[in-house]
């Protein structure tokens, strides 16, 4: 929601930035599916016979895929199972993975690519996230004068922190469910001051923002 | 839980679909064929439909000559079968190959159609046989296996008695003993319009009496059951005559009046314990007949199956109790019981043949140096009356017919024994001229007509692989042909194609790839020693052949005497396929004491090798040794050396030579190679080691020239 930016409560620089917070659709009210996955058990499911359907395509896989339960990270953000081959299979078409014995086990995405030669397929499983902490521009009032982040042709400034699920720092803990956890150790990189922390999501097609929010950074006065 | 975000404009992920796959097991393609008309083998064949979850709706789609079981619907987890049959539109079809497929198609969800390939081979009989039986359609319920003869649109009623019927004064198949009375055989007219009926003139208590001779005469032993004796009876006197049937257990009917007219007679009798005992026709009370007596036979059950009509079937063995030979894996198995006997009801009756057919499809299931022959079998087609093994002067032939009988592997020219295994058909064609015999499409060979060679059916397949003599030949019948006539070759080479087709489902049947023959001189000749026949089971390939090089003449003589064995055996080129057929030629030694090496080398080019050639066979020739020769006569040596160069260097003709005389203990001519004397026995002749270097020399050439 970031026409009203979030304001993150203000942390110190010698602890983990920790920050858990629920996604809901602002039409519906509910919880969005953040995962794209549905384990019927409550420990990880592995099996190595799917049904795979891509778009009205009907295949199977005997590839070995894991859909992990809850927290949950990046493990399916780039699937690779085979298919068979010479199916009419592009990128960006939407994928179903269910476990052939019942079909209470699935992951649904996106096609990145599938190699019509050999029936190799990459999907991304749900959604990807970037959070990243970065400087804010200076604050200007009149009577400051000339500050150069304003001047024509500066580029941004590069992001200080960032978590994804990729790096481990993003997990999705329950439906609906992000935390995003930067431990001390990576957190003490930044000084004091108020910096811009941002976020968004993707499922490789559709790219959301997801806040555009203002974190007070205190001192934290100890030597780690 | 530190916020929560309201987010406009969200794309949800995708909704799951779970669509399943049809799946078709089995995915391989189909293959099916028989006669022109049918029936074709399979008689059908099954894919099973199914999917991995929920229900999907399928279609099938196939050729007209079929009819699938559904063609659509939905399918589930648990598999559908789908049969696909032969219709009308299939028994039309002409002779041919047709390819085409059947296709699945998954109408529930998008899924490339998963399409089968089916082939149909329809193949048309040479026509006029008189009966071709298939060991895989035996019935074998109910008693003995019989095995129906395909022409034959008669039902195959089982008849429990030992061959024949309709003979009662001999021991043929069951034994008739008749006591007190005269029994003439096929002298009344019977009741189908043959001359086949017997007349039994009884003068005083009496009995025409089924006994089993392999089973210990009267003393069968009927399992318990009920059972119909029938018989055909008319009087064969001026008045009425009065008999009765008899059972084993000793019941009888009762009195039976024998009329003018033929009529049917039966009696049906039932065991609750198995019973042993004679079937048959007693008197009635002591009284004397004279009775006209046909197609006496029994049954299964409460019903008269009879008169069994001359249908040809094959009946194996004879009684209901008999277990010789046996039926299994779409064989009759004469393995088990060296003693098997077939009995064809149709032809017990004297038929005489001026020409013939008969052909057989043999599982060869064993080999080894002491079992017979595979080509002993083919050989006892014949071994009996007018024929022996023993090889006639003049005869033709390219296996070696000539050993003992029994022929034995080791004897057979069967180089390599292990090419025995495996099915093959061998034939006999007599055409009233020749007598041709067909190993496969190779004919093997051809034997003057024998003046006395028209011959009674019946006898002719009580020769056949009864296994009675000899050793054991490990032999299993899959298929029996016979043609009253002499088949062409093409004709013969379609039966064969009709039995690959038809067994395709239970064996292989294809025609062996390699073949290794020899010709020459002296120097060659040796069936089983000589470098040929060393060569034979050391060659890279399974191989089969023979060598029929002939001591002491030229190439006139050899081309003129071996030429056409050649050309007449090997089989067409569209048979000859993925198939080699080489034959080495060492030949020129008899000749160049004489002969100029151009001209001996023009003579063997033009006489011997093109023709070779272009029958097709790959002719691999040899450069001349001869040690001696060499040495006493200077002409010669010229003329070898001569010859030797243009084969070596500007011939161009046959596939590849053989360069024996490149080995300084065999060559060049003239030298004195080899006057150690290792390598030749005489100066001219090898010995046992020479043969052996021969063959080191011989052997990657004609490998080479193999498959």
């Amino acid at each position: 929601m970031y026409k009203t930016p979030v304001y993150f409560d203000q942390v110190s620089s010698r602890e983990d930035f920790i920050a858990t917070f629920k996604v809901y659709d602002d039409d519906t009210f509910t919880l969005i599916g953040l995962d794209g996955t549905v384990v019927a058990g409550s420990v990880n499911f592995t099996s190595s016979a799917w049904l795979v359907n891509v778009g009205s395509i009907a295949t199977t896989s005997s590839t070995t895929i894991t859909i992990p339960v809850y927290p949950k990270g990046g493990e399916l953000s780039a699937l690779s199972l085979v298919v068979a081959p010479g199916l009419a299979i592009t990128a960006g078409q939407a994928i179903t993975i269910a476990d052939a014995a019942t079909a209470s086990n699935t992951a649904v995405g996106y096609v990145t690519s599938y190699n019509k030669q050999n029936g190799a397929l990459v999907c991304q499983i749900g959604f990807t996230y970037q959070f990243e902490i970065r400087k804010m521009p200076p604050n200007w009032q009149p009577g400051l004068g000339y500050i150069s982040w304003y001047d024509f042709g500066v580029a941004e400034q590069a992001p200080i922190l960032q978590a994804s699920l990729s790096n481990g720092e993003i997990k999705v803990t329950s439906p609906g469910t992000l935390q995003i956890y930067i431990p001390e150790r990576t957190f003490r990189t930044l000084r004091s001051g108020t910096y811009g922390a941002c976020m968004t999501m993707t499922d490789s097609i559709h790219t959301t923002q997801l806040f555009i929010g203002r974190l007070p950074v205190l001192w934290g006065g100890v030597s780690l | 839980m530190d916020f929560a975000l309201r987010v406009k404009n969200v794309t949800p992920l995708p909704t799951p679909v779970i669509g399943a796959q049809l799946i078709v097991s089995p995915l391989t393609s189909a293959v099916m064929g028989g006669q022109t008309g049918g029936p074709f083998t399979p008689s059908s064949f099954v894919y099973s439909l199914s999917t991995q979850f929920g229900s999907i709706s399928y279609s099938v789609g196939c050729p007209v000559w079929l009819t699938p079981s559904s063609s659509g619907g939905s399918v589930t987890t648990t598999p559908t079968a789908i049969t696909f049959t032969p219709n009308t539109s299939t028994n039309a079809l002409v002779a041919g190959v047709y390819t085409d497929s059947i296709s699945f198609t998954n109408n529930s969800f998008s899924q490339t159609p998963i399409v089968i390939p089916i082939t149909l081979t329809v193949i048309q009989l040479p026509a006029g046989a008189l009966g071709i039986w298939y060991a895989d359609q035996a019935i074998t319920t109910g008693g003995n296996p019989v095995i129906p003869n395909l022409l034959s649109a008669v039902a195959v009623p089982k008849n429990l008695m030992r061959a024949p019927r309709r003979v009662f004064s001999v021991a043929v198949g069951g034994f008739w003993r008749s006591i007190s009375v005269v029994v003439v055989d096929n002298n009344v007219v019977g009741p189908d319009g043959l001359t086949q009926a017997s007349t039994a003139t009884c003068t005083g208590p009496f009995a025409l009496q089924y006994e089993d001779p392999i089973l210990g005469g009267a003393g069968i032993t009927w399992p318990a059951g009920t059972y119909t004796l029938g018989v055909n009876v008319k009087r064969a006197t001026g008045s009425d005559q009065t008999f009765k049937i008899k059972a084993p257990d000793g019941t009888s009917s009762a009195a039976k009046t024998a009329t003018s007219a033929w009529q049917r007679f039966t009696y049906t009798w039932t065991a609750g314990a198995p019973v042993t005992g004679s079937i048959a026709i007693v008197d009635n009370a002591g009284a004397n007949a004279v009775l006209a007596v046909c197609d006496f036979e029994m049954f299964q059950g409460s019903s008269d199956l009879g008169p069994e009509l001359l249908a040809g079937h094959m009946y194996l063995g004879g009684s209901a109790v008999s277990n010789l030979p046996t039926t299994s894996g779409g064989y009759v198995d004469f393995t088990a019981n060296s003693g098997s006997t077939l009995a064809f009801l149709q032809f017990l009756t004297p038929q005489t043949l001026t020409s013939f057919t008969i052909s057989a499809l043999v599982n060869r299931t064993a080999t080894g140096a002491s079992l017979r022959s595979i080509l002993e079998e083919l050989n006892h087609f014949l071994d009996f009356v007018f024929y022996t093994s023993t090889v006639a002067a003049g005869e033709k032939f390219i296996f070696n017919f000539a050993a003992t009988d029994p022929l034995i592997d080791a004897q057979a020219g069967l180089w390599n024994h292990a090419v025995g295994i495996g099915a093959h058909a061998i034939t006999v064609r007599y055409d009233a001229t020749t007598v041709d015999l067909f190993f496969d499409d190779v004919r093997c060979r051809t034997s003057s007509a024998n003046p006395a060679l028209s011959q009674a059916i019946a006898n002719l397949f009580v020769g056949f692989l009864d296994g009675g003599t000899g050793a054991n030949s490990g032999d299993k019948l899959a298929a029996l042909a016979i043609w009253p006539s002499a088949l062409s070759n093409a004709q013969l080479y379609n039966v064969l194609d009709i039995w690959k087709v038809h067994f395709s489902s239970l064996f292989t049947y294809t025609m062996h790839p390699y073949y290794y023959f020899a010709d020459g001189d002296s120097i060659t000749s040796g069936i089983s020693n000589g470098y040929p026949a060393k060569y034979g089971p050391t060659a890279s390939q399974s191989v089969f052949g023979q060598n029929i090089a002939i001591g002491g003449v030229g190439i006139a003589t050899i081309a003129a005497t071996n030429l056409p064995i050649w050309t007449a055996s090997i089989p067409p080129a569209s048979r000859r396929t993925n198939r080699h057929f080489v034959l080495s030629v060492l030949i020129g030694t008899n000749d160049l004491s004489t002969v100029t090496g151009p001209t001996e080398a023009a003579a063997v080019a033009s006489s011997f090798v093109d023709p070779l050639q272009a029958a097709g066979f790959s002719v691999i020739i040899g450069t001349v040794i001869d040690r001696n020769a060499g040495i006493v006569n200077p002409a010669w040596t010229n003329n070898a050396l001569s010859f030797n160069n243009i084969v070596r260097t500007s011939w161009g003709h046959g596939t590849a030579i053989i360069d024996f005389a490149a080995n300084v203990h065999f060559g060049p001519p003239g030298s004195g190679a080899a006057a150690d004397g290792t390598y030749y026995s005489d100066g001219t002749h090898l010995t046992v080691t020479g043969e052996n270097l021969m063959v080191t020399i011989l052997k990657p050439v004609a490998d080479a020239a193999g498959p």
